[in-house]
């Protein structure tokens, strides 16, 4: 490894602020799930087939059969929580991807949330957002509701 | 993991949950929390981690479409409850695409062991439009840029929001929870010496 003296600085200390503003909800409805071994894990595809998004920032509906969750569970029983699908907002369609972690042990589920909406739209601020959620699977493994929050 | 309840931040019903930059490691839920307290919007929080400090010294933009930036990391330090130790020099990089922060480094903690770090994100200016910048000539193929450039002038945090979605992959052991806890990390730039504070919040 390279040698490295860090220069004096006075910034050591200024912990930067980081506040969670509720966004909108999504009450998302899936297909059953199926399960695939693969090198990494046992790999869970789950189709959406539908939803609705309330909230504050935004009212949509979920696109059915736009894609859905691609997890992966770990041997270490923590799922890798990928998913992406689409929304249908005010006549606009808004790109939504998860990644995050669904821990089997103790039931915490988080994600960061990317979305991409249209340049010149009603939703392109969300481009330059960074949003944080939490899931509640239900137990009939059909359906999550989702929460996310604003990172600003 | 368990989650102490008074580390807990609320955002609930429109309302922020906000931590402090100093001070208590979390502040008390504020405002209204009759919807999470029905159950309508579940709990969560934030609670500082660890900063990450990065110095940097030169930088090269491809002027590919989008463009890749290359921004070294040439040293740094971690700090904090959860994880100390130091940035691996010349771990890696910030690849960033056409503005957006696209970057992977090495940690390594004061036990020794190595943990990658891949930071994605973003910088946008926040507030009132900027004034016109000056008209600035690119540069030249293979021709670095200083930190003065790279940022469009004396950066202002007070105008500048960086946040990053970071993973991890840390070796089993201690750092495990680390590869299973989702972050979210918030990014100050500063100039002379050039470097960023990158503060990480364990989201709870």
């Amino acid at each position: 490894m390279r040698p490295f003296t860090a220069p004096a600085i006075t910034t050591r200390n200024d912990r930067g602020v980081v506040k969670l503003d509720y966004a909108f909800q999504i009450k998302a409805e899936y297909d059953p799930k199926s399960v695939t071994t693969t090198p990494h894990g046992q790999r869970v595809y789950q189709q959406i087939i539908g939803g609705t998004v309330a909230g504050p920032k935004l009212t949509a509906k979920v696109r059915p059969d736009s894609g859905g969750d691609y997890n992966v569970i770990r041997p270490d029983r923590v799922e890798d929580v990928s998913a992406r699908f689409l929304l249908d907002a005010d006549g606009e369609v808004v790109f939504v991807q998860h990644i995050g972690y669904w821990r089997h042990t103790d039931g915490y589920y988080r994600f960061t949330a990317s979305i991409d909406a249209d340049q010149d739209g009603k939703h392109t601020w969300m481009q330059d957002a960074m949003f944080v959620g939490t899931a509640q699977p239900h137990a009939d493994g059909r359906h999550i509701t989702y929460t996310y929050y604003e990172a600003v | 993991m368990s989650i102490d309840r008074r580390s807990i931040l609320v955002a609930a019903g429109g309302l922020s949950a906000a931590v402090a930059g100093s001070g208590a490691e979390a502040a008390a839920p504020r405002g209204n929390m009759s919807a999470a307290s029905r159950g309508e919007i579940p709990e969560i929080g934030l609670k500082w981690a660890f900063t990450v400090i990065i110095f940097f010294k030169d930088r090269y933009v491809i002027q590919s479409r989008p463009t890749r930036a290359y921004v070294p990391p040439h040293g740094g330090e971690v700090f904090g409850p959860r994880l100390n130790g130091t940035v691996v020099p010349f771990s890696g990089a910030d690849y960033a695409r056409g503005g957006g922060l696209e970057a992977h480094y090495v940690l390594k903690a004061d036990d020794g062991q190595l943990i990658y770090i891949k930071n994605l994100g973003f910088m946008k200016r926040i507030g009132p439009p900027a004034p016109p910048a000056p008209p600035r000539a690119k540069p030249a193929p293979g021709q670095p840029l200083n930190q003065i450039l790279a940022g469009g002038g004396t950066p202002n945090n007070d105008l500048l929001r960086m946040r990053i979605a970071p993973t991890f992959d840390p070796p089993k052991g201690k750092h495990e929870w680390m590869g299973k806890t989702v972050f979210i990390g918030h990014g100050a730039r500063h100039i002379d010496p050039d470097h960023t504070v990158f503060t990480y919040y364990e989201v709870l």
